[in-house]
């Protein structure tokens, strides 16, 4: 199963630690065994047969944000989420999985999603029916974090929908609400494939979805055809469909965003999806103030601690991880934190509570 | 190399006192933590680990965040006997972070806060577990710098390069780590924490902090440090010269320093390694390229560049531009990345020797030690850093190991180099430091001196618990 990532595992084994300064996990913890060198080192000696595959070194795999910052940082360009991923797997496949993945996934079994609610009826309360339609050709997935912990945000996405004359898109009836990638970190591909294919049958007449969450708009691109489940390949993040209507003028601005934000780029979007621009380029549109940059930002930014399920097995660490990025927007005038991921959003939340996060959503609709 | 035996496994009642202290979350037994922290970068280590060996396990690992931390756990191991391994990123190079002995290794790295920075005094309080990069990405948003670039930069705490007596890159104009700490605070052995006053200097007696400095953790464990800062310069340029002859590059740089000229960062290759960093860029040269750096304020720079570049001519120097330097300065820590595709895919191993000379024996030493080298590896040379005295030279070795006798091979080439050093007037390290390493040329080194600091060790931490086995040629495991 590790095979495949031989080079990948040789090369950070040997590799004298030249990205652990971006590690999200070892910078929290100090802990040379959470940073990419540590955890590959373990499987290295693994393969070696110098040390066991045992719980112990299973634990270590899950301890990675899955941010992916580290690449950014490698001269040979080395991925080690997928490895981290796979290594998952296979510490399922063996029984050797921590606790917290296991009782995780008997929680998502019970609603099949991660928050243990019925999403589908939340999201039919909280919009009219008029915007459900099966048979719509472009739909709107909010994802489960969306729906769960910020209702609002959708009803201002379809607020946003409304000003901008965009009256084709349906809201996703959430019957099927996760994307499956809570399951897919916890290394359960199974029932990710099997999450992945009940999705694809309720998004089979969709010819363009729109997700209001970057790991959504990632897993429907690329994870679902790489377990060989078809999707529509128009998957968006929102804000690369709204960007283009919002530059060619189409949205009634009234007021400019008075406050100071600092823009967190999530790493889904932008080291996955490649999203930088888009977000920035809505945010001048309406901000009177400039908008204020993390000093990691873009393909550099830091990892907010809300991925891969580090919030479910570590949430302590989720919580570090956060207030490590949180410094610069606690520092000097006080500054709200606009994102474009409510994993993100709230990761922050948790780690500050008196913290103002907004959805780049949230700051347009203010502005209307 | 004879290496002592690992001691026993350490106690429940030292784990359970240590979780008292530091609570559960910040003490670890696991498996995986024992051998990660079981070495540095010693390469030799490297070469135990593509063997599937770990030989020094530690027993535990703690995290502290506060010096009173630190306290509180060194007087419980010195009470119990167990020795205590301070270890920063263990980015080192000759093994100085090897728990010889087991026990305890005490990870500095969630002491990582800058504390304060002083405007006015140009001063910045901080942890010593804080990365160098980190903390210098925070200088630089505020305006200031430490001018301390080694090597390691990315992956090395303040803690390691003041307890190993660190160089970086721009010890020419900023000066190595001694120049840019004020004060220091550590704790001894017994869990006593000591302090050396914050003032530009003293004439006190003899200075503490240079006691500290390079002790490699056998004395006390440096938690908190008073660092010198600079304004960021605002303005950089950049000179190449390529020389026919190392000797006319030597010459060159030594007369650009008693004019009084302080590049940044000089780096002059020997033809070795002027043919790599040419071939980097697309180029080609016979000779030895000389790259200069220049930092401050424009008007400035472009004199003392001019005049550095005049010199430079007139000792046999071609001016290459600025792009051989600008591309070595971006690239300067990339070099690192070749050592995994090394050991990994053509088993070889990529280590630096480093010395200091006078400009007296500079020529010579580089002379012995790379005709020694350079039968038995693939020798690359140049001057890191150079000083109005004199200056340092890192022989990079490249030698193909085989499984029967890679390490044989190994510890030749180190012998080969530390006798060839010690007999033409050289030091065995400028800026790495001792560890495990070198310790058996360290005795040739100092004859008078390495008893007098083993006085002090006894002194100081009579039950040998700090970091046992290192700046000592015995063995001795507190017990």
């Amino acid at each position: 199963m590790l095979k495949k990532f031989h080079r990948e595992i040789e090369y950070c084994t040997y590799c004298p630690k030249l990205c652990r300064f971006s590690c999200p996990v070892g910078n929290a913890t100090g802990n040379e065994t959470y940073t990419p060198w540590g955890r590959q080192s373990l499987l290295h000696l693994v393969g070696e047969g110098a040390i066991p595959w045992g719980r112990e070194v299973a634990a270590s795999v899950y301890r990675c944000t899955t941010c992916m910052l580290c690449r950014e940082y490698c001269d040979h360009e080395l991925e080690i989420p997928p490895v981290m991923l796979a290594a998952r797997a296979k510490a399922v496949k063996d029984k050797m999985q921590p606790q917290e993945a296991v009782e995780f996934k008997g929680f998502f079994a019970e609603q099949h999603n991660p928050m243990g609610d019925d999403l589908s009826a939340r999201l039919h309360s909280l919009l009219p029916k008029s915007l459900f339609n099966p048979d719509a050709q472009v739909v709107y997935f909010p994802g489960c974090v969306m729906i769960y912990n910020y209702p609002q945000t959708i009803k201002n996405t379809f607020r946003l929908f409304e000003a901008l004359d965009v009256n084709y898109v349906a809201c996703y009836d959430a019957d099927v609400p996760c994307c499956g990638v809570p399951l897919h970190d916890h290394g359960y591909e199974d029932e990710f494939k099997a999450n992945a294919e009940k999705l694809s049958q309720k998004l089979a007449k969709a010819k363009a979805v729109v997700c209001g969450c970057p790991s959504c708009a990632w897993a429907l691109k690329t994870m679902l055809p790489g377990v060989g489940v078809k999707i529509t390949d128009r998957i968006y993040h929102l804000t690369e469909f709204l960007a283009p209507l919002v530059a060619e003028g189409k949205l009634p601005i009234r007021r400019p965003y008075p406050k100071r934000l600092i823009y967190h780029d999530p790493c889904y979007l932008g080291r996955y999806l490649g999203v930088y621009d888009q977000p920035r380029n809505l945010l001048n549109e309406v901000c009177r103030e400039p908008l204020v940059e993390f000093s990691w930002n873009r393909n550099k930014s830091y990892c907010c601690g809300g991925g891969g399920g580090i919030p479910v097995s570590n949430p302590v660490l989720a919580r570090e991880i956060a207030a490590q990025r949180l410094t610069e927007a606690n520092e000097g005038e006080k500054k709200s934190v606009v994102t474009a991921c409510p994993s993100c959003m709230r990761a922050f939340q948790k780690a500050d509570e008196s913290l103002e996060v907004l959805d780049i959503v949230d700051v347009l609709v203010r502005c209307i | 190399m004879d290496q002592p035996k690992p001691k026993k496994p350490t106690n429940v009642e030292l784990l359970n006192r240590l979780r008292d202290v530091l609570g559960g979350r910040r003490v670890s037994r696991a498996l995986g933590d024992r051998l990660n922290y079981s070495h540095d970068l010693w390469p030799r280590s490297l070469l135990e680990i593509r063997r599937g060996e770990a030989p020094y396990r530690p027993d535990l690992i703690i995290w502290p965040e506060t010096t009173e931390e630190v306290s509180r756990v060194l007087k419980v191991c010195n009470e119990m006997r167990t020795p205590v391994v301070p270890f920063g990123a263990g980015s080192g190079m000759c093994g100085g972070v090897l728990p010889v002995c087991g026990g305890v290794v005490l990870d500095t790295k969630r002491m990582n806060h800058i504390e304060r920075i002083s405007e006015e005094s140009q001063v910045a309080v901080c942890q010593t577990g804080i990365l160098g990069i980190h903390l210098e990405q925070e200088l630089n948003r505020r305006g200031y710098t430490m001018g301390h670039f080694p090597g390691s930069f990315g992956i090395s705490t303040l803690g390691g390069y003041l307890a190993t007596r660190s160089a970086g890159q721009a010890a020419t104009m900023y000066g190595k780590i001694e120049d840019m700490v004020l004060s220091l605070q550590a704790v001894l052995a017994d869990g006593t924490v000591i302090h050396t006053r914050t003032a530009p200097r003293r004439a006190t007696g003899p200075d503490f902090n240079h006691v500290l400095l390079g002790s490699e953790g056998v004395l006390a464990v440096i938690t908190r440090a008073h660092m010198r800062l600079h304004a960021l310069p605002a303005a950089r340029e950049f000179r190449s010269a390529v020389f026919p002859k190392l000797d006319n590059g030597l010459e060159a740089l030594r007369l650009m320093l008693r004019f009084g000229l302080r590049p940044t960062i000089v780096r002059l290759s020997d033809p070795a390694d002027t043919s790599v960093t040419m071939k980097a860029l697309g180029l080609s040269a016979q000779g030895c390229l000389l790259v200069m750096v220049f930092d401050g304020r424009s008007a400035q720079i472009e004199l003392e560049s001019a005049k550095a570049l005049e010199i430079c001519l007139a000792n046999g120097g071609r001016d290459r531009g600025e792009e051989p330097a600008r591309h070595w300065y971006n690239h300067r820590f990339a070099e690192h990345f070749r050592q995994s595709p090394l050991l990994a895919e053509q088993k070889m191993v990529l280590d630096t020797i480093e010395l200091a000379a006078t400009w007296t024996n500079v020529k010579p030493l580089y002379d012995a030690v790379h005709k020694a080298l350079g039968r038995q590896a693939t020798v690359l040379a140049h001057v890191p850093h150079a000083y109005p005295e004199g200056c340092a030279l890192a022989f990079t070795v490249l030698c193909k190991v085989t499984t029967e006798d890679e390490f044989k091979r190994y510890d030749r080439l180190w012998q080969t180099a530390m006798d060839a050093a010690l007999k033409n007037g050289g030091v065995i390290s400028h800026a790495h430091g001792i560890g495990r390493q070198k310790v058996r040329w360290l005795a040739k080194q100092l004859p008078l001196a390495l008893p007098l600091l083993q006085g002090l060790k006894r002194r100081l931490d009579p039950n040998n618990i700090l970091n046992p086995g290192k700046l000592s040629v015995e063995v001795e495991c507190p017990c």
